[in-house]
């Protein structure tokens, strides 16, 4: 799925609601507002929670994801699992990501070497491989 | 002070620190990896020692943990939370999982004393960050 560059974090939002996921929905308002920021902690910026979505929406997983966000602004998305696979996501803007993942063994997941910033498109691919990802169907 | 540290100023295995996570590290009641990651341009983690406000009461460790920081003008959040790590075992679990050698070294402020931080890795390590938040064992409302 490829999103406008302009969609806002609201209209991001409203998005995620359309497809069932208010509690994300919410939590993605609630990063990008000013509420309980660390001193030098910037909201959610609408980049970074395109590259979420553009994520999300393609794809299917059996873990459960939540959101954060890191003192840059980046939407932070961790997912867990019923098994030994784990994923954390930083989406550092729309196109690059930094990821920490394990597999079902729980050994750690090499995308790219020991390089842990990456293409946001180079990390799908590579986690579908893993298994830790399927694509959406529809 | 209960402890002494060790020549090298590091804190011992038996130490314990305390780092301030606020509500957007904290998902689901767990502590985000993005706590114990980094910022860019940041060459370590900041954290607070516990055993510098009393050698095993956890509650009063934290009451002091917090005045610290308030002492500093630091606010937290009612949603916080403060994560505590074990100093060996953070030390030697990081290192067999990600084959980095960290050090938990205090930083001689003034205006904090228990203030310490984790040296040892960078913006990009966001494995140790993992390793490091799935070490938690207690996590205590910041307010």
């Amino acid at each position: 799925m490829a999103l406008s560059s302009a969609l806002s974090i609201a209209e991001i939002s409203a998005l995620l609601r359309e497809m069932g996921e208010d509690e994300l929905a919410d939590r993605l308002d609630y990063l990008a507002s000013d509420e309980d920021l660390d001193p030098g902690e910037s909201p959610a910026t609408d980049e970074s929670a395109r590259g979420f979505f553009e994520l999300f929406a393609s794809i299917e997983c059996e873990g459960s994801v939540g959101l954060g966000s890191s003192y840059e602004g980046w939407v932070y998305a961790q997912w867990s699992f019923p098994d030994k696979r784990d994923l954390g996501v930083w989406f550092v803007d729309a196109e690059y990501v930094k990821y920490t993942a394990r597999d079902k063994t729980g050994k750690r997941i090499d995308i790219e070497g020991s390089a842990r910033t990456i293409e946001r498109s180079r990390l799908m691919r590579g986690l579908v491989q893993k298994e830790l990802f399927s694509w959406r169907s529809s | 002070m209960a402890f002494q540290l060790t020549e090298e100023k590091n804190l011992l295995p038996e130490h314990n620190v305390a780092r301030y996570c606020g509500p957007r590290k904290i998902i689901n009641g767990t502590v985000a990896y993005d706590a114990f990651l980094l910022r860019t341009g940041e060459g370590f983690l900041s954290t607070n020692w516990l055993e510098h406000f009393h050698p095993a009461d956890r509650q009063f460790q934290v009451v002091g943990v917090r005045n610290a920081l308030e002492s500093k003008g630091f606010r937290v959040s009612h949603n916080g939370g403060f994560a505590i790590l074990n100093v060996g075992t953070a030390v030697q679990q990081v290192y067999n999982d990600c084959n980095v050698l960290l050090n938990f070294r205090p930083l001689e402020q003034a205006d904090d004393p228990s203030h310490t931080g984790i040296f040892g890795y960078g913006p990009d390590d966001t494995d140790v960050a993992e390793s490091l938040a799935n070490l938690v064992q207690e996590i205590h409302p910041a307010v």
